[in-house]
């Protein structure tokens, strides 16, 4: 269930001439571990985990995925950034929507969403529209629906970018709660500091576009964690700091090209 | 008794509910209706006046008895047969084949890069322009004009369904694609339902070119039809007539597009039928 991630680099071909996304990149995730990934914005992030989802191909290197001998569930399943619910589907087939492509019959889906949305507190909205719930909301169903996949590896990409910051704080408390009790392989990209050191037990840190990665440092705080009230005030300032400088003249640097 | 009161005050809220809704669709349908009646009266007082010519403006009130005359006759309804077959004939056979050539042209990049050109060359010349050509292939008959209206029907399919695929964004085919799912999956769960207020739109613009077409391909070949209808009185100076055949047509469009505008509604409820709409 771990990732091995060898040379990978990613160039985009588009109307106004190549774009060096990704340089090249290894690194390795073991089983159940949870890393996180922060850089400045731009640094190809997001297309690292959708390489790795399979989306798109890379334009050199290789990764690996080991997954368990003989299961039947998916390998990966990606939180997008911005959620990606599909706005013409109510809760109920936007979370089943997995199982329904794998071919599970309606009544199999409709227990098990609704047994996954009671998890997430949203039951009572499994016939909304995405349109009709908070941010918050649907961020708690794309993360449902991320989870009732069942997958090796979970890929998250900015999953609580978007969110204020009291239900930013409770689905990072729920997402802890959830893998504690059910621990999978994540990868989750954020570009808050503080989030990645509280949740992850390894950070990766890359350089602005094209990404590389500069630093791969240890979180060794104590699991599980308090997230309201974190003992290791000192330590989590110091490793912020650390994180910071690092990141603060790329993200000057990535500002200013786009400027 | 506390317990009577209260039923029977719930009762009266719900009847002033029932009231209010009814008060309420009778503005609106007065807010409509208002202003057509008082131009008719304007127009039925110049009239009698003699103001204006009463061949080229006939008063209102003869234009009601003609448009009587033909419904009690059946001439009217004869016509108007010819017509709705020819308008709803086109407008289905060219719409579906917009619909699917759209679709894909949206969906597959090949396609879109083979057939573009093409669309590019046809769109531009106007429709009613191809009658003479569609009249040496498919010849006099009922063929032609159902041909016509097809080709009329199918641009503005093709082209909105096409741009309704277009503009989806492109997360939604990563979620399926992650979640497993065929091309034949994406294709209903994503191509069909992310374009769908674009097509709609498009079966709007669908069915007014079919209209269009309909009556103009009447008015130039055939003795039946609204379109022949028009072009009859012209021919024999019955202003009656012709009016009455162009009321019969407006009511037709308006009932066709208010329809539409009903199911776009029920179909996209996610889209609150804005773009619709519009
Ligand atoms: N399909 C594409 N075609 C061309 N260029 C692309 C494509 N996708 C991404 N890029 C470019 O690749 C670079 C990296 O994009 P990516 O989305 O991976 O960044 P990111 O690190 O996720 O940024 P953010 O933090 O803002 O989400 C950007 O410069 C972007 O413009
Ligand atoms: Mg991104």
């Amino acid at each position: 269930m771990g990732i091995q991630v060898t040379n990978l680099a990613k160039i985009f071909d588009s109307n106004q001439g190549q774009v060096q996304a990704l340089a090249e990149v290894s690194f390795a995730v073991t089983s159940q571990e949870f890393v996180s990934i922060v850089g400045p914005s731009g640094c190809g992030k997001s297309t690292l985990l959708r390489i790795l989802a399979g989306l798109i191909e890379p334009s050199r290197g290789k990764f690996a995925i080991d997954v368990e001998s003989g299961n039947h569930r998916p390998q990966n399943a990606m939180v997008f950034q911005g959620q990606g619910l599909f706005p013409w589907m109510n809760l109920l087939d936007n979370v089943g929507f997995g199982m329904k492509m794998r071919g599970a019959r309606p009544a199999e889906i409709k227990s098990e969403v609704m047994g996954i949305l009671s998890q997430f507190g949203l039951e009572k909205f499994h016939a909304h529209f995405p349109h009709e719930l908070s941010g918050g909301m649907r961020q708690r169903a794309a993360l449902a629906r991320a989870f009732l996949a069942d997958p090796d590896v979970l890929l998250m990409d900015e999953p609580f970018g978007a969110l204020d910051a009291q239900s930013r704080l409770l689905l990072q408390q729920e997402l802890l709660r959830i893998w504690q009790a059910n621990r999978k392989t994540i990868l989750f990209v954020t570009h808050d500091i503080e989030e990645a050191i509280l949740l992850s037990d390894r950070i990766i840190i890359m350089s602005g576009r094209p990404g590389r990665i500069i630093e791969d440092i240890n979180i060794p705080l104590k699991r599980p964690r308090n997230l309201v009230e974190p003992e290791e005030h000192e330590l989590i300032g110091e490793l912020k700091g650390k994180i910071w400088n690092m990141l603060e003249s790329e993200v000057k640097s990535s500002m200013e090209e786009s400027l | 008794m506390e317990h009577v009161r209260e039923r029977s005050q719930e009762l009266d809220g719900r009847k002033s509910l029932v009231v209010r809704n009814i008060r309420n669709s009778l503005i609106t349908i007065a807010r409509y209706v208002l202003p057509l009646v008082l131009f008719f009266v304007i127009w039925q007082v110049v009239s009698s006046l003699e103001l204006i010519s009463k061949l080229f403006f006939p008063a209102p009130s003869r234009i009601l008895e003609t448009l009587q005359k033909v419904i009690q006759d059946g001439t009217l309804v004869e016509h108007l047969r010819y017509s709705m077959m020819r308008m709803l004939g086109g407008f289905f056979i060219g719409g579906a084949i917009g619909l699917l050539l759209g679709l894909s042209m949206g969906w597959l990049p090949w396609l879109r890069n083979l057939a573009d050109p093409l669309v590019a060359a046809f769109h531009p010349v106007p429709k009613s322009s191809l009658f003479p050509l569609v009249l040496i292939i498919f010849g006099l008959g009922e063929t032609s004009k159902i041909v016509m209206v097809s080709i009329g029907a199918f641009f503005p399919m093709l082209i909105n369904s096409m741009a309704g695929v277009r503009q989806i964004d492109p997360i939604y085919f990563d979620v399926a694609a992650n979640y497993g799912a065929s091309r034949g999956q994406i294709f209903r769960r994503v191509v069909l339902p992310g374009s769908l207020p674009s097509i709609l739109s498009g079966v709007r613009l669908s069915m007014n070119s079919a209209i269009h077409i309909t009556i103009v391909v009447e008015m130039i070949l055939g003795k039946l039809g609204l379109g022949a209808m028009i072009w009859l009185s012209w021919e024999t100076l019955r202003t009656t007539y012709l009016y009455a055949a162009l009321i019969t047509i407006s009511v037709i469009g308006l009932l066709l597009n208010r329809t539409l505008e009903f199911v776009a509604r029920r179909l996209v409820p996610w889209n609150d039928a804005q773009s619709v709409r519009s």
